[in-house]
């Protein structure tokens, strides 16, 4: 009897969830779809994207689709080594392989920053001391071996790799003294360990974060003066291109460049030096560029002037025929930072675009006008 | 004998229930075991005003004048370590300062290396309306004049708002100051703005010029470094004194 009981709640309780069961809707999918391609009219058109961090793959295509609707045909994501190469020769592509498979299947081709040291790598330095952007030096083969298997396996889709990240600021350089020399030194180990496993991969060295730093300061180091210190050190044969990193700041798109002022053209500068010093035939890529519209940072500006500020450096960049890329940081971050940072992405967390999305997506697309 | 025994059983758990019954405040750890080094090295980005900024080389603001009074509290000279937003939480993270004021909010995904305060400001986004105005809350500005910055935050939240509500008159001005002289212009009946422009757009004008209805929370917390949680306890101890004792509002309303 008492069984007889048990079976008929069970089945009661089984016909109850499966009633609830057909009104839950199912977990979002994101299947690849039919491939597309980026219909444009500036392919120097370019967004930094935040993909990486995503946890739901869905979110990483409506991003990418939303990057093709703009009429970009190329972005600029982080590759964090850490997250790729868990322990010492365990790789783990599952993130990066829904990114470049997504990527591959809206016509969007990647260049890739690369850094972000495991925590295998620093087991020797101290909690005190270590950051994710402390690499030891006598770790760089390490890091080198990593970004060589990482484009031999995304050559073809990825045929560009940012080695590091603005070395010319001591916190991204693991709050130790900023030093060209070594940054050089890394360059000249991962340079020869890529190209003999995926010849074509493009080499870019570092974005240098815009700055006046002088020699000394703790903060960092100039990037006019660290570009300059790099070559010194014998970098030229040691990458392929450079990346940059140009922001407006509170100036407008087509402020003369100077030495003491950052804003946009002061890509200009760093383009000078390169040519002084024998490298006019390589290719610049703004890996980094734009404008922020936060009502609170004293560097921002208001939204209408970084709607004409982004367009005018987009029209002046179409000029420079040195210029391989223009990329706005930033396009979404899967988290809002609650900050100033919030104010430089084109679409919101929640995928609300903004008016500087809509001014650029007619832009790149050749719309006669944006909202 | 029964009744003996209930007598003690009572009793014994009458004894165990005394230190229960009455809380006793935690005990404060003492300076030197948070701050060995002997100062308070406050991080800060003075990028942000009214919180924190430079001018003639000198470093003021909301944030400059909260810190020296939380080592004022403490008995504790300070020092501010000039930060890029980048950069505060690694800063924390290797030592190089104590405690980040600078316009943080809570992160859950720091909680491993990072302790949070609670609360000092809420900086999230108001309605403002003329005081005698007939707009109690959001939902009433259906059929209303709606002013906001373009591209703002409360650009984003009207465009929320306009699913939920009556449809409005959508007023988009270049900066929040313009939003809210359109406002006492009489071109808007209400404008959603930061609780900070509000507050310093308000702070030109008379008293009880304005009404400001809270529309999000973004609360502004203090983040100290993890492994020091005796400085935890006696700054979230400092921070609830001058929440009480009113000097908190007191120093907010010296810069906004």
């Amino acid at each position: 009897m008492n069984a007889k009981i048990a079976l008929a709640w069970i089945a009661r309780i089984m016909t109850l969830a499966a009633i609830i069961g057909a009104f839950v809707p199912p977990a979002p999918r994101a299947p690849l779809g039919t491939p597309q391609m980026v219909q444009t009219q500036h392919p120097h058109v370019c967004v930094h994207t935040r993909l990486i961090d995503e946890v739901e793959t869905w979110k990483i295509q409506k991003t990418l689709i939303d990057v093709r609707a703009m009429g970009a045909p190329t972005i600029v994501e982080f590759f964090p080594w850490a997250y790729l190469e868990p322990s010492s020769g365990q790789y783990d592509w599952t993130n990066a392989d829904r990114i470049v498979d997504h990527a591959r299947n809206q016509g969007i081709r990647i260049i890739a920053r690369m850094g972000f040291v495991p925590s295998w790598v620093q087991s020797n330095q101290s909690s005190q001391t270590a950051t994710f952007n402390t690499l030891p030096t006598d770790r760089y083969d390490e890091f080198a071996a990593f970004a060589a298997v990482f484009a031999a396996r995304y050559a073809g889709i990825i045929d560009q790799i940012i080695i590091w990240n603005e070395p010319n600021l001591a916190f991204e350089w693991g709050y130790q003294s900023v030093d060209a020399a070594s940054y050089v030194e890394l360059l000249r180990i991962v340079y020869p360990a890529v190209k003999a496993l995926s010849p074509t991969t493009q080499i870019l060295a570092a974005g240098l974060a815009p700055t006046l730093e002088p020699v000394g300061s703790p903060n960092g180091l100039d990037d006019l003066l660290y570009l300059q210190a790099m070559y010194q050190h014998g970098a030229r044969a040691d990458f392929d291109a450079l990346a940059v990193h140009t922001y407006g700041f509170t100036q407008p798109a087509d402020s003369a460049p100077a030495a003491d002022q950052l804003n946009f053209r002061r890509v200009e500068l760093l383009r000078a030096i390169m040519v002084a010093h024998g490298d006019a035939d390589k290719q610049v890529f703004i890996t980094e560029s734009g404008w922020n519209d936060s009502p609170r940072w004293v560097n921002a500006v208001t939204p209408a002037e970084r709607i004409t500020y982004t367009l005018d450096a987009f029209q002046i960049a179409s000029d420079w025929d040195w210029l391989e890329t223009l990329c706005i940081w930033m396009f979404r971050t899967p988290a809002p930072t609650y900050g100033y940072p919030d104010f430089f992405t084109l679409v919101s967390v929640d995928f609300q675009r903004k008016p500087i999305y809509m001014a650029l997506q007619a832009y790149a697309r050749g719309f006669e006008s944006s909202p | 004998m029964k009744k003996c025994l209930f007598s003690l059983w009572v009793w014994v758990v009458a004894a165990a229930m005394v230190p229960v019954s009455f809380e006793r405040p935690p005990a404060m750890p003492s300076i030197a075991l948070a701050l060995p080094r002997g100062e308070l090295r406050i991080g800060i980005d003075p990028s942000l005003p009214p919180f924190a900024f430079i001018v003639d080389e000198q470093l003021q603001g909301f944030d400059v004048d909260f810190g020296n009074v939380l080592g004022q509290r403490l008995s504790t000279p300070v020092r501010f370590v000039l930060l890029g937003y980048d950069g505060v939480y690694d800063a924390l993270y290797t030592d190089q300062v104590d405690l980040v004021i600078a316009s943080l909010i809570y992160d859950s995904s720091r909680l491993d290396r990072v302790l949070y305060t609670p609360p000092y400001f809420d900086a999230g986004l108001v309605m403002v309306t003329l005081s005698y105005s007939e707009i109690a809350n959001v939902r009433d500005i259906g059929g209303q004049r709606l002013g906001y910055m373009l591209g703002s935050s409360g650009h984003a939240e009207a465009d929320r708002w306009a699913r939920r509500v009556l449809p409005f008159d959508r007023r988009s001005y270049l900066s929040e100051p313009d939003a809210l002289d359109g406002l006492t212009s009489g071109e808007a009946d209400a404008a959603f703005v930061d609780a900070v422009a509000a507050r310093l757009y308000a702070r030109q004008h008379p008293p009880n010029t304005f009404r400001m209805t809270p529309m999000t929370q973004l609360p502004y917390v203090i983040a100290i470094r993890g492994q020091n949680a005796p400085l935890a306890v006696l700054i979230t101890a400092t921070l609830h004194d001058m929440h009480s004792d009113g000097s908190l509002d007191v120093l907010l309303a010296r810069w906004l």
